[in-house]
């Protein structure tokens, strides 16, 4: 039983809220947190695989087709990219399952908190366990794309080294960048739900500015904008490891790695203080 | 010794317009992330859900929540719950909740009774090994017997209720907020819900308990807490904040009721009193009959606001001719406990199914008890006591 809820003080005036007391609250919660975001995930999975006919397969899906869309455009020589020995395919495909991951990833605070809004607004639990579970879930999709992925580099004999390691690192750089992101930009999803759909649209461009389907030197007018986008040396890091046995960027990476925890702090905290707001105005 | 749950002041306000609620949620979140205090005054579309409440539960006690709809009852739940943060003023909680307010929350339809149970327990703060411990008397509480292992979707609604209440009363928690949540379920497991919650209180736990059922209130609170639009009406003891409340619902509904009459007779007068004690109840009926008509039946009723029926009576006539008949009814030494009841009249050819006319809850009697009234209960039977 949860213990540390012994004594509670909810005040208007008094703000007994002080930082200091509030990131121990939070921590305290987050390690409450885990037995109910196991329980959650299990919960998840189990009525998911009951409900689906492809089961794990499922999580395939997206990357799979964005990868033959432009396997196709590729073939048909409307785009032209040039990737050397690999073949085209290999090359979409690794791209686009991380870019999938991160974008169901940046999305997992808002959902969750949609999908979970009975339970929220009756309950009180550590609100960290449904942002938890949502990101363990895309890791878990994440893990069963790589398992296809790595099928994939021996269908087509591609060499494996020990640097493909550094992927490691970018998925904890992707993971810790995307759920930043969406828990800065939870509260005031949930409040307007166009927003949602705005930043559903810019994602989506976004990921043509990004080096996901095809190098970013190929981009002709919109070079200098990808390389303001901070995700473009994520995913040229990512290919280099992966492919070249070497790491292009990794300072970069690094830095990119310690602000995205940054982030991920300030987002927690604007999460924890938002849902009260968000409880009162989803209630009926 | 501090109380359990004390309320100081405490106001919050909700916006009527869904736009501007939104809006100032986000001005509001700002300011509150910036560190600035939130406005205290209200802005164009806002009310005071709750305005200046203050109360005290101490531990052991039971303590009840009445009010009209939207009178901001479960708005306080929430508050105590932490869910939702108060405007102005200040609450203090000691000790865990549970609450009886969200059963079945975090339930997933295609996931069997057992694997919900230990979602929704978990989400209730319940360790792993608790879980464990416990799960085969909350399934055997719960009375689902075999269906536990299917998946809750083929539930009823009754069965869903009983499952919730099971995982939430097995928390072991040091208050219960119950809401209006025994509303399901058949008798049955109401009654075993009442037991389980005097087990609670026997073994010093507090309970606030929010309903409209003034029985339930009566028989199970220390003392009442009545907030009408907002603002506290009464606090105090039970039994005079109840009647009190009572009489003002009284005042407020106006009495409608229903009415029916066949072509074949019309209603002339109706008298009758209101009584005090255990006045005998008098009613003067004159009914105007437009043919001859054989084996009519009139018959009055006592019914109690909660739509109980009390005690009735009969009048056969073998046959009534043309013209206005005259009758008095009488209940002889009413033993009517204190309050408000519908007296019901109707008249039928041939037997009661077959009605001439009905009017149903439209004449008000009122029951004053002058003597002490000791015990409980619709009505109050003399009673004697030998000592053997």
């Amino acid at each position: 039983m949860r213990t540390n809820v012994k004594y509670r003080v909810y005040s208007a005036e008094k703000n007994g809220r002080t930082i200091c007391r509030r990131v121990l609250k939070a921590i305290h919660d987050l390690s409450d947190s885990s037995f109910l975001a196991k329980s959650l995930l299990a919960r998840d999975i189990k009525a998911k695989y009951r409900q689906t006919m492809l089961g794990f397969v499922g999580a395939l899906w997206p990357a799979l087709v964005s990868t033959l869309v432009f396997a196709f455009l590729n073939s048909t020589q409307v785009l032209n990219v040039d990737t050397g020995d690999m073949p085209y395919v290999v090359f979409a495909f690794t791209g686009s399952i991380f870019w999938t991951f991160f974008v169901e990833a940046v999305n997992v605070p808002m959902t969750e908190f949609l999908a979970n809004s009975a339970m929220l607004t009756r309950l009180d639990f550590p609100r960290e366990a449904i942002v938890i579970k949502g990101v363990v879930n895309s890791l878990i999709n994440l893990a069963i794309k790589l398992f296809f992925w790595l099928l994939l580099l021996v269908f087509f004999g591609v060499s494996f080294h020990w640097e493909m390691l550094g992927l490691l690192l970018t998925i904890a750089n992707l993971t810790l960048f995307a759920t930043g992101v969406g828990l800065v930009l939870m509260p005031i999803m949930v409040i307007y739900r166009d927003i949602n759909q705005i930043f559903t649209s810019a994602l989506n461009f976004l990921m043509y500015l990004t080096p996901v389907m095809y190098p970013v030197a190929d981009l002709k007018y919109f070079g200098d904008f990808a390389h303001l986008n901070p995700l473009t040396n994520i995913f040229n890091f990512m290919r280099s490891t992966a492919f070249s046995s070497s790491f292009e960027h990794l300072e970069y990476n690094l830095i990119f790695l310690f602000s995205s925890i940054c982030l991920v702090l300030f987002g927690w905290m604007i999460y924890r203080v938002s849902i009260p707001f968000l409880v009162e105005r989803m209630q009926a | 010794m501090e109380p359990m749950i004390s309320f100081q002041n405490v106001s919050k306000k909700f916006s009527r317009n869904i736009k501007r609620a939104m809006f100032y949620g986000v001005k509001d979140l700002l300011s509150e992330l910036v560190g600035r205090k939130k406005s205290t005054d209200l802005r164009p579309t806002e009310f005071w859900a709750l305005d200046g409440i203050s109360f005290e539960l101490n531990r052991g006690e039971s303590l009840g929540f009445i009010g009209h709809n939207g009178a901001g009852k479960t708005t306080s739940l929430k508050l105590i719950n932490g869910l939702i943060a108060p405007d102005k003023g200040e609450i203090k909680v000691q000790g865990k909740i549970g609450a009886l307010i969200a059963l079945g929350a975090g339930f997933n339809p295609v996931l069997t009774g057992r694997e919900n149970i230990k979602i929704s327990a978990a989400a209730l703060g319940y360790t792993e090994q608790e879980i464990e411990e416990r799960i085969d008397e909350i399934i055997e509480f719960s009375e689902i017997g075999e269906f536990i292992d299917a998946p809750v979707q083929s539930y009823s609604s009754g069965m869903m209720a009983r499952l919730g209440f099971s995982v939430a009363i097995h928390t072991s928690p040091d208050i219960l907020l119950v809401d209006e949540v025994l509303a399901v379920g058949d008798l049955n497991f109401v009654i075993k819900c009442f037991k389980k919650i005097h087990d609670f209180r026997n073994h010093g736990g507090s309970i606030i308990l929010v309903s409209h059922n003034l029985y339930a209130i009566r028989a199970n609170c220390d003392k009442v807490l009545w907030i009408e639009k907002g603002q506290v009406r009464g606090y105090g003891d039970t039994k005079d904040v109840c009647d009190e409340y009572e009489d003002y619902v009284n005042s407020q509904t106006a009495v409608q009721g229903e009415e029916f009459f066949s072509s074949v007779l019309s209603l002339k007068n109706i008298q009758y009193n209101d009584l005090i004690d255990t006045e005998d109840l008098e009613v003067d009926i004159e009914i105007e009959f437009k043919q001859n008509i054989k084996d009519v039946i009139i018959s009055l009723s006592l019914f109690s606001l909660a739509g109980v029926n009390v005690s009735s009576t009969c009048h056969n006539v073998e046959s009534v001719e043309a013209g206005v008949f005259k009758t008095k009814a009488k209940f002889l030494n009413t033993k009517l406990s204190r309050g408000n009841y519908y007296l019901n009249l109707v008249v039928a050819e041939g037997n009661i199914n077959n009605q001439l006319a009905a009017v149903i809850n439209r004449y008000k009697i009122k029951v004053e008890r002058k003597a002490k009234f000791v015990g409980e209960g619709l009505c109050s039977f003399d009673s004697t006591w030998v000592n053997l």
